[in-house]
């Protein structure tokens, strides 16, 4: 009996397996986030955040049960100039002390094709707005130290006075695009 | 300069909407009637400027530094009981106290959740003790003479407490300030014109010279040395104590400007410019 019920757990364990998700935690060495936004309607700038950090929780057989949470630092914003940094942490855009993350929390996941749809909630400012992102994932494989990783691309747009952002729109667009490069290291 | 003309604007809109008011107080007969134009003056003429330079926030506002605009508005009702309340000191003092107490601690609240709590308490302590000092000055300003140079001294306060938010970083606050500055302006102007000076104005000047003082402080990176400058200079406009006379009023807006000057300076020394 007690042989039976091995034997029947065992047979069990690679569907358990299957079953479970994996999680990734987001490298915040190897990713990027990358921002753009119009100047005085005569180029896009770019500019990034340098810290980013996050856990995706990932399921193989249903990528509907899989869930995102990321979060990036607002201090960390580099434009490569310490004057223009200083200012967008300032009330006037960021207000880094009242507002000292910018947050992502998936709601739904939906597979498309090789890729992924992420809807959720993207909260910057303060305030929250549902929006969807293509997750283009790029590839998987083994690092350095025998870890798994994973990794892939999303672009999207915002408008930052849907997050109460209104300073110089004459000056600065209100579209902001932004790029994301994630890679996560399967913990 | 794409700044300056954007403080521009706001400023306008707030010295509009406080000339109007207050040059129509000289044509009103009821006390009353006057009192609340007064107010609406200040409290209103900020209101205009912080609303044409953020735009109407929500309420409750995300965004802390919006609590300036309500609380410009809470004043109007406040600044009317308190000028109203001629004879009753403890009132007057009740009545400013909920204003600046209840302005500061909506302003700083997510400094006391995201920063180390003593340091957000020490200074909603100072920018209380600029408030105070502030609304101790001006009612002897007002108690001394009806003559509106005698508030000279609040303007070049003001304008000094605008430029020094503009070099602590942030253009908007510095904007605010000129909203203030302007609105004072305008009130003084009016008084110029014939409208009498009420100390209903007082809780409405006070607060928001304090509110801003501490959103540049907590928010921006206006240096401690400007802020504390800044916060004692409403002080000095008590010296030389007395009866108000020329040679005295001048020496009262010399008192306020040296170290209001002194705190645009450091501030410009130790922030960068907005020009990138």
């Amino acid at each position: 009996m007690k042989k039976a019920f091995s034997l029947l757990a065992l047979s069990l364990l690679p569907i358990a397996s299957l079953q479970a998700a994996d999680t990734f935690e987001i490298d915040p060495v190897h990713s990027s986030v990358v921002f753009k936004i119009r100047h005085m309607n005569l180029t896009d700038f770019y500019g990034r955040f340098n810290e980013i950090s996050g856990t995706v929780n990932f399921d193989q057989a249903d990528a509907s049960k899989s869930t995102v949470s990321a979060e990036v630092k607002v201090d960390s914003v580099d434009t490569h100039n310490d004057k223009r940094n200083q200012h967008l942490k300032s009330p006037d855009f960021f207000n880094v002390k009242q507002f000292p993350t910018i947050t992502f929390k998936s709601t739904k996941v939906e597979k498309s094709g090789e890729d992924f749809k992420v809807t959720g909630d993207f909260t910057l400012h303060g305030v929250s707005k549902s929006i969807t992102v293509d997750f283009k994932k790029i590839g998987e494989g083994k690092g350095m130290q025998g870890e798994t990783r994973v990794g892939g691309v999303a672009e999207f747009t915002i408008k930052r006075t849907d997050h109460g952002m209104n300073f110089m729109t004459n000056a600065l667009g209100d579209e902001v695009g932004i790029t994301l490069g994630l890679e996560g290291v399967k913990k | 300069m794409e700044i300056l003309k954007q403080t521009a604007i706001p400023a306008l809109v707030a010295f509009v909407v406080a000339a109007m008011a207050g040059i129509a107080a000289r044509w009103i007969a009821p006390r009353w009637a006057r009192l609340l134009l007064a107010v609406i003056a200040v409290g209103g003429g900020y209101a205009a400027g912080h609303a044409k330079a953020t735009g109407w926030p929500a309420f409750p506002p995300l965004d802390a530094t919006h609590w300036l605009l309500f609380s410009a508005c809470a004043s109007i009702p406040i600044g009317f009981a308190y000028g109203w309340s001629e004879q009753s000191w403890k009132l007057r003092g009740s009545y400013l106290v909920v204003l600046v107490a209840g302005t500061l601690a909506l302003l700083l609240k997510p400094r006391f959740q995201f920063g180390p709590v003593g340091e957000a308490s020490m200074g909603a302590a100072f920018a209380a003790i600029a408030a105070l000092l502030t609304a101790f000055s001006l009612q002897k300003a007002v108690q001394r003479t009806s003559k509106p140079w005698s508030l000279f001294w609040l303007l070049i306060l003001c304008g000094a407490t605008s430029a020094a938010l503009m070099l602590s970083g942030s253009a908007l606050l510095g904007q605010l300030a000129a909203v203030l500055a302007c609105t004072l302006f305008a009130s003084i102007l009016a008084a110029f014109l014939g409208s009498s000076l009420q100390s209903a104005v007082i809780p409405a000047t006070a607060t928001l010279f304090a509110g801003l003082l501490a959103a540049g402080y907590f928010y921006a990176e206006l240096p401690k040395s400007s802020g504390m400058l800044l916060m004692a200079a409403p002080g000095l406009a008590l010296l030389p104590p007395g009866e108000s006379t020329l040679r005295k009023e001048i020496i009262r807006f010399a008192m306020v400007a040296i170290p209001s000057t002194l705190a645009v300076f450091l501030a410009f020394r130790a922030s960068p410019s907005l020009e990138y």
